[in-house]
């Protein structure tokens, strides 16, 4: 999912930013999802981002991480989205949603680390859990929709979500300790 | 921390946060940069998460809740995360905000908070540095960065953000806050701790440090204070760490305090509640909920204060002697005072004891299964669920959490008998243990519960149809005076001659009856007990079986009431049965005549296997000493 505008030119620059965006965009892109929780508001603004990187990519820095800067221009274009249209939608404040930019472009190795280990750790969770998982955020349903079609209640789906990505967080975690020690 | 972490949580499973909630989300994302830090990793977890779920081919979709699997799935998921977030946000939309609101109106951190806040990273720095002095290097890091950082409160460029490997001065004049440990995790046993704490810097060895917070999700964990104090903590519980050499803050959960020495005595525990301080002592703490917290001395001497007390009596607190207990409720600023219940409490992690062969029903509400109140399957090492049986009348069972047991305890489970208008009730629920593997029916080994009569006990008819009972006993023979009963006690308000009427009575057989001589007690076998049933009140019982010699010890507890059989008669009471091994199905057996019920709660049952080199001698010893009943 390369959102960049297409450019027929093909100079040594817009190989380079494509290369850096599609390392980039995976991290960029979870970044405006957790920000803007409307699925299609999340794709415009990835899009919006995406444009603004290309057309300023001679600004640039090539001593700073390619991805910090990517975030940066994506939470411009998140608080703009949020003044504009979003605040009534949005549920964190402008400074938090600093605060998440700041740490999303300081842990970016991490994360995608975390990213590349979630995979296997995903196969590993048991099929109820997946099932879950997937009723969730395939299916997009809230706790309360999921537990009406379980018979259970809203704060038990909810309780075993948050579990669900603790025992996530847990795998990632130790996925790549093991993979350090080797 | 808890209460963001709950928020976050909440929003990233996609309930709809009120403007209160989502206001206290942003401001505890701002609070600290270890905030932000976990909360973009959860988010970034969220939204990777959804992408690749999305990108998948669908799987089957579960459309129903006939699967009866995934209400426990759904619990067992639920339980640690619960444990973790012993307060879990109420979502419903006149939900309570006030805990959110006291979040957002928290006072600017003091140098103290900064340095506990700097202790959370430990474990995260630690693990990407080479050794224990660059993670010391980062703490003083971050501890000078965080004030620099509070101090001007600037915008948080990627630049100045606290960085765990931005090179700081070395020496202790830089630090504005010395951190020492004041504890340190002496014993762990199958402890697993919550993950979103430095989890992998959690082990026997690990000093603790003023503001960690731990969270114990399963097994058990001894923490000892910098001046000795034994802390042993049974999971669920979270604890933190405060300032001070010699204390606790027990947020939720159980904890046995043991201070055998002089240094230790004065060890403080705190709790949402109580304050209990040490007088050289072993007590218990409980803290089960937002609002109750209790202390059980089971030795020494303890002083109790009510936090919430207003009067100048109430602030002086309470000392309280072993065998004592007292409950602080919030709703009352006065303490009421019960009795200690020792088999509540774990009060060792000693290895060789913790691996030592154990079947338990606590009726805990996560190990519930609320699908089909007939088959309640709790606890572990059983071979399977309760089973009920009965030959008239009827028998509900249900656990409830509405007056305990006993305290220490919460939920329990309760037997309805019930008669009709023309037929009386003689029913029994059973639980069977020993083919798991986990208890030897051949080997000596002990059974705990604690038992109530929640209904009266009138005598207004004959005796056969009118008992409870508790009795080992064949599959599907749950006849209290048959020949396939191995240890028996019974209780009739109106006495067979022998026995006392309303009074717990022990049958001592003569070891000889074989299983097809039938069903009748011998009277001059009854033992008469000195406890005497009263309803309402709770009895702890202990009856240790030794199959081989097909003997056994009885000790009933109530309040400071207590009867030990090897006291009383100065020798073991023998089986009925003459079969070297017990069958392995305790049955709860009551009958009543028609136009009745009765209703029986039970709680606690433990079955523990003894160490083979225990003697019989040694064992009476143990027993009385394990109980630790005072001296008035």
């Amino acid at each position: 999912m390369s959102d960049l505008p297409h450019n027929p030119d093909s100079d040594p620059s817009r190989t380079r930013l494509t290369l850096l965006w599609t390392q980039a965009h995976p991290l960029v892109m979870a970044f405006v999802r957790s920000m803007v929780p409307d699925p299609v508001d999340a794709e415009d603004v990835l899009q919006q981002t995406a444009y603004d990187i290309a057309t300023n990519f001679d600004e640039y820095d090539p001593e700073r991480p390619f991805v910090a800067w990517a975030i940066g221009i994506a939470k411009y274009k998140v608080l703009s989205y949020r003044r504009d249209r979003g605040r009534d939608r949005s549920v964190l404040t402008g400074d938090a949603i600093e605060h998440i930019a700041t740490a999303y472009a300081d842990q970016s190795e991490t994360l995608s680390d975390n990213a590349r280990a979630l995979q296997s750790c995903m196969e590993k969770l048991s099929d109820k859990a997946h099932a879950l998982i997937e009723m969730r955020y395939a299916q997009n349903l809230k706790p309360a929709a999921i537990a009406s079609r379980l018979g259970t209640t809203a704060n038990t789906v909810s309780n075993a979500l948050s579990r669900t990505r603790e025992t996530l967080r847990d795998c990632i975690e130790r996925t790549l300790r093991r993979e350090e020690a080797l | 921390m808890t209460d963001g972490l709950t928020l976050l949580n909440a929003h990233l499973n996609g309930e709809t946060l009120t403007d209160e909630q989502a206001a206290a989300l942003s401001e505890w994302i701002c609070a600290a940069p270890e905030h932000a830090a976990l909360a973009a990793e959860l988010m970034h977890l969220d939204a990777t998460l959804a992408d690749r779920v999305a990108s998948r081919s669908a799987s089957p979709l579960i459309e129903s809740a006939d699967d009866p699997d995934w209400n426990t799935m759904l619990t067992e998921l639920a339980r640690q995360e619960q444990s973790a977030h012993p307060e879990p946000i109420n979502l419903e939309p006149n939900a309570e905000t006030t805990d959110y609101e006291n979040t957002a109106a928290q006072p600017p951190m003091t140098a103290r908070e900064i340095a506990q806040a700097s202790t959370y990273l430990i474990g995260q720095t630690a693990r990407k540095h080479a050794g224990p002095i660059a993670a010391v290097a980062a703490v003083l890091a971050l501890v000078v960065t965080l004030v620099v950082t509070l101090s001007t409160n600037p915008t948080n460029t990627p630049n100045n953000t606290p960085t765990a490997s931005t090179p700081m001065p070395r020496g202790s004049d830089t630090n504005p806050v010395a951190i020492q440990p004041v504890a340190t995790i002496t014993a762990t046993h199958n402890a697993v701790w919550s993950a979103s704490q430095p989890a992998g810097d959690l082990r026997r060895g690990t000093q603790l440090t003023v503001g960690q917070r731990l969270t114990l999700t399963q097994g058990f964990a001894e923490i000892t204070t910098a001046r000795g104090a034994v802390a042993i903590l049974e999971a669920p519980a979270t604890i933190e760490l405060i300032d001070s050499p010699n204390a606790l803050r027990l947020h939720s959960g159980k904890l046995v305090g043991i201070c055998e020495t002089s240094s230790s005595k004065g060890f403080l525990v705190r709790t949402p509640h109580m304050d209990i301080t040490d007088l050289g002592t072993e007590f218990g703490v409980e803290v089960r909920d937002a609002n109750t917290t209790e202390v059980h001395v089971f030795t020494g001497q303890v002083r109790a204060y009510h936090t919430d007390a207003v009067s100048d009596d109430e602030l002086q607190g309470m000392t309280l002697d072993a065998g004592r207990a007292a409950r602080v409720d919030r709703r009352s600023t006065k303490m009421q005072l019960g009795f200690s219940n020792p088999d509540a409490f774990a009060r060792s992690v000693d290895p060789e004891a913790a691996t030592r062969p154990t079947i338990y029903s606590r009726f805990v509400d996560s190990e519930v299964s609320t699908l089909s109140p007939d088959k309640i399957d709790d606890g572990r090492g059983w071979d399977g669920p309760w089973q009920t049986l009965n030959s008239r009348g009827s028998l509900a069972m249900q656990t409830l959490t509405q007056d305990p047991v006993s305290w220490g305890a919460s939920r329990y489970m309760q037997f309805q008998f019930k008669s009709s208008d023309t037929q009386g009730c003689n029913a029994a629920a059973y639980r069977r243990y020993g083919a798991a593997g986990e208890i030897d029916l051949t080997k000596p080994h002990v059974i705990r519960f604690s038992y109530r009569l929640d209904t009266d006990f009138d005598g207004q008819s004959d005796v056969e149809n009118n008992k409870i009972a508790v009795f080992d006993g064949a599959e599907n023979r749950f006849a209290s005076s048959s020949d396939h009963n191995t240890w028996s006690l019974h209780a009739w308000p109106n006495a067979p001659e022998g026995a006392r009427p309303g009074t717990w009575t022990a049958y001592d057989g003569d070891g000889s009856v074989a299983e097809q001589d039938g069903g009748k007690l011998d009277v001059a076998r009854l033992i008469a007990t000195s406890i005497r049933i009263v309803p309402g009140d709770t009895y702890h019982f202990q009856i240790t079986v030794f199959p081989e010699q097909a003997q056994w010890d009885l000790v009933i507890r109530h309040g400071l009431e207590r009867y030990d059989s090897r006291q009383a008669l100065g020798r073991p009471m023998r089986f009925r049965n003459a079969q070297p091994k017990v069958y392995g199905n305790i049955y709860f057996n009551a009958i009543i005549p028609e136009r009745l019920s009765r209703s029986i709660s039970i709680d606690d049952i433990v079955i523990e296997a003894l160490p083979e080199s225990v003697s019989f001698n040694a064992l009476s010893q143990a027993n009385i000493s394990r109980e630790r009943i005072p001296v008035d």
